[in-house]
């Protein structure tokens, strides 16, 4: 009984360690460059006013996302560019937490804790290929993923109270087979 | 007599089927295991006529319980319940709606993505929690259902696995433990080692689509390819995903010439907060 209260209070803890760490990462930025000359626009639209080119290369602080398009600042501009013409540099030092991500999860699944198990060796670290070469088919395990999957209704239904609208959308093309030498036009 | 016979009978097929020999173990008969003559003609036929569905299913499943045996499943029914109803709606927008769509969340703090022939797919609870929102986690899953329907995993298996392991996958069904284990050797070092790049380009480009079908943000998969872009591969979080993918940079190179502005009259929802998800499911 003591026991469980004390790993209660570390993982309480630690848990609440690391929405105070995710609060701190939302305001760090990225870094990236630009590929290519990229038009700087005043919002997220091809036809927003374009504030400024900048050169390729171009090192940028990128603070957030919208569909196609990264706000970025340079310099002392804030605007935004597609974001296919950026690239992300290498983060230096630290390799980010779990909690650098903004779905609502901070802190909810840090402790990787089983509910099954007192203590837990298999959640600690990320799967290398010697967790694979050393894997036992668990066909136990297989059985209970098997009884998650959901029927075609719950799935449509997923789709209606998310308010999602469905597209006709076709493929894009194997450029293996297409003309590869079509010009390219991702300067806007 | 009739021991000669068969004895001469296996030596005939040995010659026929010449990579076969090197892997079946012919028993001879009065021991446990004898040779089913019939079965090993059965098995040439369908290593010529490909791998059909059942048996695409059959060996999903074994590549399914293999990585359930490198981490198991997140304790966690309602991330579960979720992500299968994401994961199997998505699937609905694809060519295959009807196949066993399984989707699983592993117990992994680690960033990978997997997915099995027959439609069964698995993220780490550390992709999860990275995930700045629902389309990138749809992006994600698309592209592991652009695997599936590509069949990227089954044709690596008719490339690399030889006439015996190919013929005997179904039979895999009567519990042999030696099929059983050629199956899982096979799956573990095809999830070490990746699959070839233009197959990931391939489900790069199908996951786009998939998720613009289905309502998403379509630059949700870019958005998390450029995650990947920021990573060390010394990072044993990023490291086996790293080694098994392209460099991200190669992939956003083909999405950027592909995709251009195309999508741009999409609604492309960005999707729900997870952890809200979470409390419906």
């Amino acid at each position: 009984m003591k026991k469980s209260a004390f790993a209660f209070t570390v993982l309480l803890a630690a848990s609440l360690a690391l929405v105070g760490l995710a609060l701190a990462e939302s305001a760090h930025t990225e870094s990236a460059h630009t590929i290519r000359a990229t038009e700087l626009h005043a919002d997220s639209q091809s036809d927003a006013t374009t504030l400024a080119t900048l050169p390729e290369n171009t090192t940028l602080e990128v603070l957030q996302r919208r569909g196609a398009w990264s706000q970025v600042k340079s310099g002392a501009q804030t605007g935004w560019v597609r974001m296919l013409n950026l690239r992300f540099d290498a983060k230096s030092g630290a390799a980010p937490t779990a909690a650098s991500g903004s779905t609502g999860l901070s802190g909810l699944l840090a402790s990787g804790r089983t509910s099954n198990s007192g203590t837990d060796t298999t959640g600690v670290r990320g799967m290398t290929e010697e967790d694979l070469n050393k894997a036992q088919a668990n066909p136990a395990e297989f059985q209970k993923m098997q009884t998650y999957a959901t029927d075609k209704n719950v799935a449509l239904a997923f789709g209606k109270r998310s308010k999602l609208t469905t597209a006709t959308v076709p493929y894009l093309p194997d450029p293996s087979t297409a003309d590869s030498n079509a010009p390219h036009s991702g300067s806007n | 007599m009739r021991y000669l016979a068969q004895l001469m009978t296996a030596c005939a097929i040995s010659l026929v089927c010449a990579s076969a020999s090197a892997q079946f173990s012919f028993k001879l008969p009065g021991t446990s295991n004898p040779v089913d003559l019939g079965n090993v003609f059965g098995n040439a036929s369908k290593m010529v006529k490909g791998i059909d569905e059942p048996e695409e299913i059959q060996i999903g499943q074994d590549f399914a319980a293999t990585l359930l045996g490198a981490k198991p499943m997140m304790a966690d029914d309602h991330m579960q319940r979720y992500v299968n109803a994401l994961g199997h709606y998505l699937a609905l927008q694809t060519e295959r709606p009807d196949l066993p769509w399984t989707f699983a969340v592993l117990d992994d703090p680690g960033f990978n993505a997997f997915a099995t022939p027959g439609g069964y797919i698995f993220v780490t609870r550390g992709l999860v929690q990275r995930m700045h929102s629902e389309s990138e986690l749809a992006g994600v899953l698309s592209h592991e259902i652009g695997h599936v329907l590509r069949k990227h995993y089954l044709k690596a298996v008719q490339k690399n696995a030889g006439a015996s392991l190919l013929g005997d996958l179904a039979s895999a069904k009567s519990g042999n433990s030696q099929i059983k284990d050629s199956i899982v050797n096979f799956a573990k070092n095809l999830y070490s080692k990746g699959l070839d790049k233009e197959d990931e380009f391939e489900a790069d480009r199908i996951g786009v689509v998939i998720a613009a079908r289905a309502g998403y943000d379509p630059y949700g998969l870019p958005a998390v390819i450029q995650i990947l872009q920021e990573q060390s591969a010394v990072d044993s979080n990023f490291s086996l995903l790293l080694k098994t993918h392209p460099p991200p940079a190669d992939r956003l190179d083909r999405l950027d010439k592909l995709m251009k502005n195309q999508f741009d009259t999409l609604p492309g929802a960005t999707g729900e907060l997870i952890a809200k998800r979470l409390k419906e499911y």
